[in-house]
């Protein structure tokens, strides 16, 4: 697959210019980290990648034909499904037992069957997360994905995560350059140019 | 509903039946209860029973289903929400005894508790799961599209959980509303072996005995069924709670 390529990208809400003239390109196979202040439009650039939002200017290229995954910086579960169902919703293939391997290796293993809505912030974070990173995807956009995580957990589930992404087209949007380190990606800043 | 709760109004209930001492004018709850047993020894009591119960749950499974099929398409269109919000706003307000004379002069009155029941059920389950249905989260929506997850699974694990609450909030103040209106409907159009005909006959001949015994009777037909609909819908929810 060609890498994906943000091209002179430019998004307005009403009289609010909220991306301007932004060129970046996500290469094929490896995990880039976007970092940017507050309300730089961040999550905008996000939507449109994964097709949410049409830009006003410019154009993305590479996104045709793939499958896309994404943590968002909600949760967005399904409250009254316990994790192992919220897993299994977004990828039909997902058999029960890798989604309880999996939710046990991410330290869940006492909340498998609880509904969500039950679990700390902190579990359904990690829930969110490993719901995107299981489902079947060919560009996966992370955004402030480890947020709400205490400092021990986060550590070691960053590296998790960059495991089980390696090699693959990966977005990582945060401002905690800490993050970007940990897990290895090309940071890239977001740009906005008059 | 707390047993000590009830014991304290049923014993009200003895000691003011004690206290008035007629019982033309109120009965006691043991006599009450014993006459109910008295009238089930007898075939006419359960002809009565499943007259009425099989016309009330008609009436309240057609008015579930016509609330929930009409509001799918309103939670969808704005038009439709527009279109049909007066009519619904006509049959939550219209008088039931004005409903209960219309469907007498149109239809038999062996319709009459179907109708009655219908009526008053399609306002409250349409507006109940209309409302679930305008509530429900767009940013899972958003999450489900993203991922690809296909219209009917989306329609049964993300659609459906966050719209039942809804739905079986209204379904229980239907259903209470459902048995009284219905039955009341049967008082005034008599249809032959209905529970209201037989509540109409023991009042004209001052039976009141037989009113309170027929009145428990419907208290209790009513708990029941709410305890079978609801128990139905509780089952729903906790298997959507798995995949």
């Amino acid at each position: 697959m060609n890498d994906i390529t943000l091209i002179d990208v430019g998004k307005h809400f009403g009289d609010k210019k909220v991306l301007r003239h932004v060129n970046l390109t996500l290469p094929e196979g490896e995990a880039t980290c976007l970092m940017a202040p507050s309300g730089a439009g961040k999550t905008t650039l996000v939507r449109i990648l994964l097709g949410l939002l049409q830009p006003d200017e410019g154009r993305v290229e590479g996104l045709e034909g793939r499958r896309l995954a994404a943590v968002f910086q909600e949760d967005r579960l399904v409250e009254s499904m316990d994790a192992v169902s919220n897993l299994r919703l977004f990828n039909p293939k997902l058999s029960r037992i890798a989604a309880i391997d999996a939710l046990i290796s991410f330290g869940l293993e006492d909340s498998l069957e609880q509904p969500v809505q039950e679990l700390s912030g902190g579990m359904r974070r990690r829930v969110a997360l490993l719901r995107a990173l299981l489902a079947e995807w060919d560009f996966l956009a992370l955004d402030e994905p480890f947020k709400g995580l205490d400092e021990e957990t986060r550590y070691w589930i960053i590296r998790r995560t960059r495991e089980i992404t390696d090699g693959r087209t990966v977005l990582l949007v945060t401002h905690d350059p800490e993050e970007a380190r940990l897990f290895g990606a090309r940071v890239e800043r977001l740009k906005t140019e008059e | 509903m707390r047993l000590w709760a009830v014991a304290f109004w049923l014993l009200v209930w003895q000691a003011a039946a004690q206290l008035v001492g007629k019982e033309l004018l109120l009965v006691s709850p043991v006599r009450t209860v014993t006459r109910l047993w008295e009238l089930a020894g007898e075939d006419a009591f359960w002809n009565s029973v499943a007259y009425t119960l099989v016309r009330i749950a008609e009436g309240f499974v057609l008015g579930m289903a016509a609330g929930v099929l009409l509001a799918i398409p309103a939670g969808r269109w704005r038009s439709v929400r527009d279109l049909l919000a007066p009519l619904m706003l006509t049959v939550k307000t219209v008088p039931v005894a004005s409903f209960i004379v219309v469907v007498l002069i149109w239809f038999s009155s062996k319709q009459l508790s179907v109708t009655i029941g219908f009526l008053m059920v399609l306002p409250i389950v349409y507006t109940n799961t209309l409302e679930g249905i305008l509530a429900r989260d767009p940013l899972l929506a958003e999450a489900a599209k993203v991922h690809r997850v296909g219209a009917l699974r989306r329609g049964v694990y993300i659609d459906l959980p966050q719209v039942l609450p809804f739905f079986r909030s209204g379904c229980r103040v239907a259903l209470g509303l459902c048995w009284k209106a219905g039955v009341a409907a049967e008082v005034i159009g008599q249809p032959k072996g209905s529970i209201g005909a037989a509540l109409q006959q023991a009042k004209v001949y001052f039976e009141t005995r037989d009113v309170f015994a027929w009145t428990l009777a419907v208290i209790l037909l009513s708990l029941l069924f709410e305890k079978l609909v609801l128990g139905f819908l509780s089952y729903l929810e906790k298997q959507l709670e798995h995949l």
